[in-house]
């Protein structure tokens, strides 16, 4: 069984992470926009599950069930750290305190699983509020540079991402736990839980919850994707990425377009990250989101499938994660074939080099495909907005 | 030929002049472009004429003057609003999107579809219409420009006579332009085509009442097509009139010759 | 503290030379091959490892005796010459092929990340698996035991070191604008780098130009580094990926299409990311009575500054009138 979650929770990483690279493509795919801080939108998904929604979720209940709230967060144990606030004062400033949060947000999970509606509530609250910081991180990372050329605009994004990590990792305890981690809480009501719990397989039913909102991010991600790519909007954007200035003197506002798609692509990825720390990851530390994680490996998956194309960059994120684990896994056993021959790394090495390999081997697989293959493995194709009707108009015409 | 209103024009550029380092690409340029007229602007290489052209069309700012559209000031606005106005420009060295096929170029030049947006985009019933009129109106330009044959090809595999023609094609496609600049449309197109698409403007802006500034590096095959004519030389206006005038004006003559 | 104390001025210079320099060596590349390389802060990091390493191997043995302040001399030129090298690796491995097959700017971008990337895990392969570990422990333990702080008279201890940076800096600029001017092929660098067509023309062989300007880079990032190895307070590869934050923001505030401004740029994000946080947390104790470390989050003001110039100046300090290398 344990093996079993750890194979699903792989899975749910990869579900996320062809979210992620689907949006990346639209905004540096399709767009043109060089997106070098993808990081901070799945963390800013992340954020609002860790530090967002609890403290709602505790309000909703100083408001609705006060007594659920004293028996929370009034423990003798927390004095220590919470001296004479109120349980709302607790709530907002001190429910991110390491020690606090380590034992509050199983309870927390636990009421919530007995209280439907606002459970319920907690849920739309995360989503709706992911959204639009999603969609306000879009506009405050890009906003100063979408004027300008794209070297700005990878600049900009790269520096605002890092800034912003930072930022995050110092606020020890009163934001969102910083370099200590804060826990995400199981919002799922029980009613939902125990028909989960009846599907197989037998894992715990929150990580199928996960998995199948993973899914259906992804796919309804996926849908959307190929309907703009297939509009005329579609071609907007790649013509934008072609030659920007020419597109703006056919009466496109770069600007604006430029905006919209990094709302709309913060968006995404934000919510690719609320249900990656909700279900797969719910130890949230700011520094995991790091800019090789989150960014670099979603380019470098977006490279390997094809820019500009969907189903390229879907698959691209499959080989890169998969080709990445199993570099991990097989290490150790291609150091013993090594060693048994007199050359294999010893000691502190193994570990280490089991830790950078896949790393560089990203870098590495980057930088041949921009020499061997730089369209990817599949090619962008020309939009299709007509469909069939483009033929019956060029047979038309050509009469 | 008909006459022309030089007292109403629809653009009027005032002083304008434009700097690069020390260069004086533009000095002080005035230039009145009549209403529902062809009016051509020539001059050697390097007299500036693209460069005016830019600083119409709003890629470039100029360092000095101003220039108006239908008596507004327009100096200050980006290209994409100028082209909202109704002016609409193509460039001498074809600046086509090389990753868009050629019918998706074309289609480029038609604005106010529908369905470019992030949210519209998805809903095909809100732009299919306008989009299947524009690719026929696209599709009959191509027709016309013997490009129909390479319609779903890349650029890339187009001559450079042929991506000529696919400029030209792209920048008639707007829905009300007012004003179409066209930067050297005939320049390396076959003499008999070069003829017939300085028809096609001739026609358009009759039937149409579109007014063209058409920027060409000689006159000759040009001034038969145009009602006014304005000759440029090292970034100044040496000479105005009919077309028949500038070409037989001494300083043009001794600047051809000289040339 | 009030007044910052001279010794404070001194390491908060020492820091905007550093950046002074990392931020002109991104602006030369940019300027000559128009690839923004953001690789250019692992770089410098490895200049530091290349100092440490040198000080375990080498000089660790003459700690007692005065030959080991030549670690301050051979240091920073093995690091230029190590990082110089690496650089213009980069450049024919990883960059000119892409160039030479019309890779796109965020292709080119990509691939400096990429580089960056693998770069980085080799530096930390390095770090870890120096014999018994010893290099990240030298630097708490022994680079920072070896400085000695002499006293000077007026002024109080300073650590000699420090002046070496600001030195370091100005001698660099000072060389460069001379080879920039007065040597023959500094003035064909130029040229190359205003009309590239034309430089063909005329016969200037712009591939030497564009190896000599990304070994300029390579070789000042890794003098800085192998500088800062000494201020930081910890070696650790990862501080890279702060760091460029920084060194594009100078880079961009100086403008990034001139070296001069990047010189500046980079010397004021840099000292200003010494001071300003300092500043502002003494500020806030003087009126609060308590403290908070707002050096914590210097690279923000690095960031504010970068954002500030995009909206305000996207030319930078060089701006229009005074563009790029053009003068002399």
């Amino acid at each position: 069984m344990v093996e079993l979650s750890a194979l699903l929770i792989e899975i749910g990483n990869v579900i996320t992470f062809v979210t992620v690279v689907l949006a990346l493509n639209l905004m540096a795919g399709y767009a043109g926009i060089p997106n070098f801080g993808m990081a901070i939108f799945v963390y800013t998904g992340a954020f609002v599950v860790g530090a967002l929604s609890v403290r709602f979720a505790l309000l909703l209940l100083a408001a609705l069930e006060p007594a659920a709230l004293e028996a929370l967060l009034g423990k003798p144990a927390y004095k220590p750290y919470v001296g004479d606030m109120s349980l709302v004062e607790i709530a907002l400033f001190k429910s991110m305190e390491p020690t606090i949060n380590r034992s509050l947000i199983p309870e927390l999970s636990a009421v919530l699983s007995q209280k439907a509606l606002v459970a319920v509530a907690v849920l739309l609250f995360t989503f709706l509020v992911a959204t639009v910081l999603g969609v306000f991180v879009g506009v405050i990372s890009s906003y100063a540079a979408v004027r300008l050329k794209e070297d700005y605009l990878a600049i900009a994004l790269l520096a605002f991402s890092e800034m912003m990590v930072q930022v995050f990792f110092a606020q020890t305890d009163s934001v969102a736990g910083g370099r200590y981690a804060v826990y995400a809480p199981n919002v799922w009501p029980s009613e939902l839980s125990s028909i989960a719990a009846a599907l197989p397989p037998a894992v715990k039913p929150e990580l199928k919850i996960g998995l199948l909102l993973a899914i259906a991010l992804a796919l309804v991600t996926y849908l959307y994707a190929e309907r703009i790519a297939n509009s005329p909007m579609g071609r907007a954007l790649r013509a934008m990425r072609d030659d920007e200035f020419a597109l703006s003197t056919y009466g496109r506002d770069i600007p604006a377009m430029r905006l919209r798609v990094m709302m709309l692509g913060g968006a995404i990825t934000a919510l690719a990250g609320v249900v990656y720390a909700m279900s797969f990851q719910p130890v949230i530390k700011a520094t995991d989101y790091t800019r090789l994680t989150w960014t670099f490996i979603p380019w470098a998956m977006m490279i390997v499938g094809g820019m500009a194309n969907n189903l390229g960059v879907v698959l691209g994120a499959v080989v890169i994660y998969v080709g990445r684990k199993v570099l991990e896994f097989s290490l150790p056993e291609l150091f013993d074939l090594l060693r048994s021959v007199g050359i294999g790394p010893e000691g502190a090495a193994v570990d280490v080099l089991r830790a950078v390999a896949p790393n560089i081997f990203v870098g590495v697989i980057i930088l041949l495909m921009l020499y061997l293959r730089p369209k990817g493995l599949l090619e962008e194709r020309p939009g299709r907005t007509l469909g069939g009707r483009l033929r019956d108009l060029m047979e038309k015409f050509s009469r | 030929m008909g006459q022309v209103d030089l007292e109403n024009p629809i653009l009027r550029v005032r002083g304008v002049s434009k700097y690069f380092g020390k260069l004086k690409a533009l000095d002080n340029v005035d230039l009145d472009v009549p209403r529902g007229a062809v009016t051509l602007l020539i001059g050697p290489n390097g007299s500036g004429k693209t460069t005016l052209v830019n600083v119409i069309s709003g890629v470039l700012q100029p360092d000095g003057g101003r220039v108006e559209f239908e008596g507004r000031d327009i100096t200050g606005l980006p290209p994409h609003e100028r082209f909202k106005l109704g002016i609409v420009r193509s460039y001498q060295i074809p600046r086509l999107f090389p990753s868009l096929s050629v019918l998706e170029n074309v289609l480029i030049g038609r604005d106010g579809n529908p369905g470019e947006g992030m949210v519209s985009g998805i809903f095909r019933g809100l732009w299919e219409g306008h989009e299947l009129k524009a690719t026929e109106d696209a599709l009959a330009k191509l027709k016309f420009l013997g490009l129909l044959e390479v319609a779903e090809k890349k650029t890339s595999e187009l001559s450079g006579g042929q991506l000529k023609l696919l400029e030209m094609a792209r920048s008639t496609m707007s829905l009300r332009p007012k004003l179409i600049l066209l930067d050297e449309p005939i320049a390396g197109v076959l003499p008999s085509l070069a003829h017939e698409i300085l028809a096609l403007v001739r026609k358009m802006s009759i039937e149409l009442g579109i007014t063209f500034l058409v920027v060409e590096h000689r006159l000759d095959i040009a001034a038969q097509y145009a009602d006014y004519a304005y000759a440029l030389h090292l970034g100044s206006i040496v000479a105005k009139g009919t077309p028949q005038e500038v070409m037989t004006n001494p300083k043009l003559v001794e600047i051809y010759i000289g040339d | 503290m009030v007044l910052p104390s001279f010794e404070f001025l001194l390491s908060s210079a020492a820091a905007g030379a550093a950046l002074a320099l990392l931020s002109m060596g991104v602006t030369l590349t940019y300027m000559t091959t128009r690839v923004s390389n953001f690789a250019h802060a692992t770089m410098a990091i490895t200049g530091a490892v290349t100092t440490l390493i040198l000080l375990d191997r080498i000089f660790a043995g003459f700690r007692d005796s005065p030959l080991y302040y030549g670690l301050f001399i051979v240091a920073p030129i093995v690091a230029a010459l190590v990082v110089g090298a690496l650089a213009v690796i980069m450049y024919l491995v990883a960059i000119r092929p892409l160039i030479r097959k019309g890779t796109s700017l965020i292709g080119l971008m990509i691939a400096t990340l990429a580089f960056d990337i693998i770069l980085n895990n080799l530096l930390t392969v390095v770090l870890q698996l120096t014999p018994a570990q010893t290099v990240g422990r030298l630097l708490e333990a022994n680079v920072k035991g070896y400085l000695v702080a002499i006293y000077v008279p007026l002024v109080g201890y300073i650590y000699p070191h420090r002046l070496l940076l600001p030195l370091i800096a100005l001698l660099v600029a000072v060389g460069l604008h001379l080879f920039l001017t007065r040597t023959p092929f500094g003035i064909s660098m130029r040229a190359s780098i205003e009309n590239p067509q034309l430089a063909k023309i005329i016969g200037i062989d712009i591939e030497r130009i564009y190896v000599v300007s990304w070994f300029l880079s390579g070789a000042t990032a890794g003098m800085a580094g192998s500088l800062l190895a000494f201020e930081m307070p910890g070696i650790s590869p990862a501080a890279a990926y702060l760091y460029i934050v920084s060194i594009f923001a100078g880079s961009i505030v100086g403008g990034i299409n001139s070296i001069y401004g990047a010189l500046a740029g980079g010397f004021l994000v840099g000292s200003m990311e010494a001071i300003v946080p300092v500043m502002l947390s003494d500020l806030y104790q003087l009126l609060t009575g308590s403290y908070v470390d707002i050096l914590r989050y210097q690279r923000m003001f690095s960031f504010l500054l970068l954002i500030l110039v995009l909206l305000v100046a996207p030319e930078g300090l060089a701006g229009i009138k005074w563009r790029g290398i053009r003068r002399g």
